[in-house]
């Protein structure tokens, strides 16, 4: 076997806060050979991204190695000094981290940046920005000479990640971490960013270090796999493996919690019961008994379980499942009978003042009771506004908001009667940011009881939220820093199912959550919505989510409905080609299925007519007015020429 | 960007006329009028003696009209002749038009505000800089409560003080040099600075400049430290650093720049705020600028030097406005081309 790229052995890292020391990582080992890419997944909080800060050796001022060593190309670089480590960084290792839109200086142009590289290194100026040029050349960036003179505020998130994984790839590292490259961007970008990620890394053949939470996306890309769980590596070998033959029960539910296009549809994914234990408070035996269906009380629960190595794969688990151990796929939900129409949205408008183009340019749609209703789109394309607006958040430009036949367009929320803010109520996106941080979550939602209950039996109705949103009546006196991300989601609904609404309006309710908490959400969604006969409006970027959970889709671009209709319908041909797009972008987690080759959506903008025609593949003459909405079945509608019997 | 500078102009000539006009309504006030009829006239004029005295000097016409006199945009006893037209009046107490005073004046001031200028803001960036590059690194609790400290302390204090230790004959380090014939004269620095309207050294310059500089320091070197603390935290600084780039270069080449965004507009707000704080210094070291024409113009009633004093303050706080804002443009360039 060829010498490892990079060498981790049994590194312990621990994080020292003002009152106690907080143990982050636990033996931890993992190898990376050359032009090998190691997949490193965990929910949020496992560690995985201590294990790249600790590697580069930026764990800042809290941070320490406890135990173990990393040796990079044979070298041990732990303990070495700040100029050693200044030498390795940038030429022996890089990273991109997850933040394009802050990783780079507002305050110098792209060019300046990316010829910094080549200049640490020796080079002069004008060879500098010649390298500088070709590295952008190589991301498949447009425009080379437009992008350096550029600032990174005139670039898009899809465009700034591209110049930091140049950036990352001007020094010729031996390996490259890559730190969630994706998570902040729409998902035809991500589509498009791993697509450059692996010819890059074909090409060069360089080692990496891929983190991410998305098991889809680290199907598509790396060799290995180690899942990490509470700061250790549960279960890792070939990424095949892992995914056809899991042997951890966590790595198994991962896989059961994630959304796919594939199989059967409409099966909401599976929650992961619990939450990941914070480091400093894991359980006895294996950190996670606790959450485990296969774990077995005395055994699993009594002392820590060691890492047993078989060949190239590695497992901590007294009781692995075996094929035969994993249970069958439930029963799927049966769609609802069509109610009557609650809510009819007609040629809805939104003008932001200064801006161009419309952030909502016409929008119609009807929502029945008792169905879930999803609108589809990346940001930008109106979905937020449109939410915003029905809610009475921000008032329209043009058009009709129906309420039970009354229109309610032109009130703003606080004169809305009582009955319709009632009736209509909202999940935001980040419950953190939602919440009052000073108060207890209990008082929270105990304000929005008092605003549409009378005085007496109040303290029931809030026992019986918490109740409905199951969560223990005893987090009610906690404040929101206190709960996890799940926990502050099931406040949110909480405080939205306070006033009884008929319809639920979900603004990205789970993108901030980890995928075993967001199946747990969404599922407490749907049986909310079942036991109330409530219409949800759960507007998602997800396309894979949706399939399960809605039984209509709408698909917006640039304020305007691209695709209406029953969601069996909209994802099966004839496709919308920017339904195609999103469909092609959803990463699959099968390793062995073939990827399709994404369009990157980059070209300029082109003003008039349909507003996908910059990204479109199949764009054609006529392309410059815009298509009307066709319907092409019964309730089904799409916007484009080439539709049958449209154009 | 021409738009933008002709609005701001157009804005700060409209904020002039009104800040002049309540300025010429508070000192035209009927009591103010007495107590000027009487200083000029004499104190024991009777209440009808006032009335002809205001009467034939012209104050008992209306407000407004004697407001456009004043401007230049109504003709007076010998036509257009106002602030306009650069005749600004005579000066009740130096007996001298009000343009000369308030150059001479204003050219003694600029020495000190360019003095203090070139000490402080320097000093505070480099001190803020050092502070905020490591958050609470030793380093910066110690430049941090040097900060709070002499921001803390008022002028008279720190003056006071100052004048104490290097300027008497008796106490402070004076005696002392002068015993071991370090120093030619009695004090190491001199605690009056009416001799450097003539001729500034650093002598009789030293102490004023530094009593300012102190407090204004301290304030700047706060908020340059809480720009960097918040600048260096930023993921391109680490992205930075996880380029190899050497921690000076970090700080010169990446952080810098954005930390002064903010301090810049305090800065330039110092300017204004030194033009009218002098008052204290110049009083206190026997400097005949800006600050002491301005009390000895309110002390005296002396009403034409008062209206071009305010007229003068107006105009500096303006155009240090603008040209905050054109630099904070230049700075920031997510600012330009929006």
């Amino acid at each position: 076997m060829t010498d490892p790229v990079l060498d981790i052995r049994d590194l312990g890292v621990a994080f020292t806060t003002r009152s106690r020391t907080v143990a982050a990582l636990r033996d931890l080992s993992c190898r990376i050979g050359p032009a090998e890419v190691l997949g490193l997944v965990g929910e949020s909080g496992s560690g995985k991204s201590t294990v790249a800060l600790a590697i580069m050796g930026a764990l800042g001022p809290g941070g320490r190695v406890t135990a173990g060593s990393i040796r990079f190309q044979g070298r041990e670089i732990l303990g070495l000094p700040e100029r050693a480590l200044r030498s390795i960084r940038g030429r022996g290792i890089a990273m991109v981290g997850q933040e394009p839109m802050s990783a780079l200086n507002p305050t110098m142009r792209i060019g300046a940046q990316l010829a910094e590289v080549p200049m640490l290194h020796g080079a002069p100026r004008a060879q500098a920005l010649a390298l500088a040029r070709q590295a952008l050349a190589e991301v498949d960036l447009p425009d080379p000479d437009r992008m350096l003179a550029s600032w990174p505020h005139q670039l898009s998130g899809g465009q700034l990640q591209r110049i930091a994984i140049a950036m990352a790839l001007l020094a010729r590292p031996a390996l490259l971490i890559l730190d969630e490259p994706t998570t902040a961007l729409d998902v035809t970008v991500e589509a498009g960013i791993v697509d450059l990620l692996k010819r890059l890394g074909r090409r060069h053949g360089m080692a990496a270090l891929f983190i991410s939470h998305n098991l889809g996306l680290v199907a598509g890309i790396c060799d290995r796999l180690s899942v990490l769980y509470a700061g250790e590596v549960v279960e890792s070998g070939p990424v095949a493996a892992m995914f056809h033959r899991p042997r951890h029960p966590y790595t198994n539910a991962l896989l059961r919690a994630l959304p796919r296009l594939d199989g059967p549809p409409r099966q909401p994914p599976e929650p992961l019961p619990g939450s990941q234990p914070l480091a400093d408070d894991r359980p006895a035996g294996c950190s996670f008994a606790p959450r485990c269906a296969h774990a077995r009380p005395g055994l699993c629960d009594h002392q820590p379980v060691p890492l047993t190595v078989t060949g190239d794969s590695a497992l901590r688990c007294l009781r692995p499942l075996d094929r035969a151990d994993t249970p069958a796929p439930t029963a799927p939900r049966p769609p609802p009978a069509p109610g009557r129409v609650v809510l009819r949205v007609e040629d809805l408008v939104k003008h932001h003042g200064g801006m161009a183009n419309p952030a909502v340019a016409g929008v119609s749609f009807d929502a029945r009771a008792g169905e879930t209703l999803a609108i589809v789109g990346e940001s930008g394309c109106g979905k937020s506004t449109l939410a915003r607006m029905v809610m009475g958040l921000d008032g329209a430009t043009g058009g009709r908001i129906l309420l039970d036949g009354q229109d309610i367009q032109h009130l703003p929320v606080e004169r809305r009667p009582a009955a319709a803010i009632s009736a209509l109520q909202m999940v935001f996106q980040n419950p953190s940011d939602t919440l009052n941080p000073a108060r207890t979550v209990g008082a929270q939602v105990m304000r929005a009881v008092e605003l549409f209950h009378p005085p007496q039996g109040r303290a029931e109705r809030l026992a019986s939220l918490f109740e409905q949103v199951r969560l223990s009546p005893a987090l009610a006196r906690r404040k929101p820093a206190q709960l996890s991300g799940g926990q502050r989601q099931r406040i949110g609904i909480a405080r939205a199912l306070a006033a009884e609404p008929r319809i639920l309006v979900a603004d990205e309710p789970v993108s901030a959550l980890d995928t075993g908490v967001q199946a747990a959400v969404v599922a407490l969604l749907l049986d909310l919505q079942r036991q109330r006969g409530a219409t949800l409006i759960f507007i998602s970027h997800d396309l894979a989510l949706v399939r399960h959970l809605a039984d209509r889709v709408m698909v917006m671009y640039r304020g305007l409905v691209m695709e209406i209709g029953p969601t069996e319908a909209v994802l099966a041909p004839p496709f919308h080609p920017y339904t195609q797009a999103l469909l092609a972008a959803v990463p699959v987690p099968d390793p062995t299925v073939p990827r399709p080759r994404v369009p990157a959506a980059f070209g300029p903008e082109i003003p008039g007519g349909c507003p996908f025609q910059a990204g479109c593949p199949m764009r054609e003459g006529r392309c410059a007015s815009l298509p009307p909405l066709v319907t092409v079945a019964p309730g089904h509608l799409i916007r484009c020429h080439r539709t049958p019997g449209g154009g | 960007m021409a738009g933008f500078v002709l609005r701001r102009l157009g804005g700060m000539l409209g904020t002039a006329l009104c800040l002049t006009f309540l300025v010429f309504w508070l000192t035209n006030l009927q009591p103010n009028l007495e107590k000027l009829a009487k200083s000029q006239g004499s104190a024991r004029m009777s209440d009808a003696e006032v009335a002809s005295w205001l009467d034939r000097n012209g104050y008992d016409r209306p407000l407004a009209l004697r407001y456009g006199e004043w401007l230049g945009v109504l003709p007076g006893k010998s036509g257009f002749s106002g602030v306009i037209q650069g005749d600004w009046g005579r000066s009740s107490v130096f007996h001298l038009p009000v343009g000369t005073v308030l150059a001479r004046s204003l050219t003694a001031t600029g020495w000190l505000m360019f003095w203090v200028l070139l000490v402080m803001v320097p000093t505070a960036l480099a001190l803020g800089v050092l502070a905020g590059m490591r958050e609470g690194s030793r380093t910066d609790r110690v430049l941090s409560a040097a900060a709070i400290t002499t921001t803390a302390t008022p002028e008279y204090v720190s003056g006071v003080v100052l004048v104490a230790v290097f300027a008497s004959a008796t106490a402070g380090i004076s005696p002392l040099l002068s015993d071991l014939g370090l120093i030619e004269g009695r004090t190491l620095l001199q605690a009056t600075a009416s001799t450097a309207m003539d001729e500034i050294t650093f002598r009789n310059f030293a102490l004023p400049v530094a009593t300012i500089a102190l407090y204004g320091a301290g304030y700047i070197a706060r908020m340059t430290r809480a720009a960097m603390v918040e600048v260096m935290a930023q993921p391109y600084i680490r992205t930075a650093r996880l380029k190899g780039v050497s921690p000076f270069r970090i700080v010169w080449r990446h952080a810098l720049r954005n930390a002064l965004i903010a301090p810049f507009t305090v800065i330039l707000l110092q300017v204004p705020w030194l033009l009218n704080g002098v008052v204290i210094v110049e009083t206190l070291f026997a400097y005949k600028g800006f600050g002491w024409t301005l009390v000895q113009a309110a002390g005296n009633n002396d009403m034409n030097l008062l209206l071009g004093c305010s007229v003068v303050a107006v105009l500096v706080v303006l155009t240090t406005q603008i040209v905050s804002d054109l630099g904070h443009v230049a700075l920031n360039p997510r600012l330009r081309g929006a």
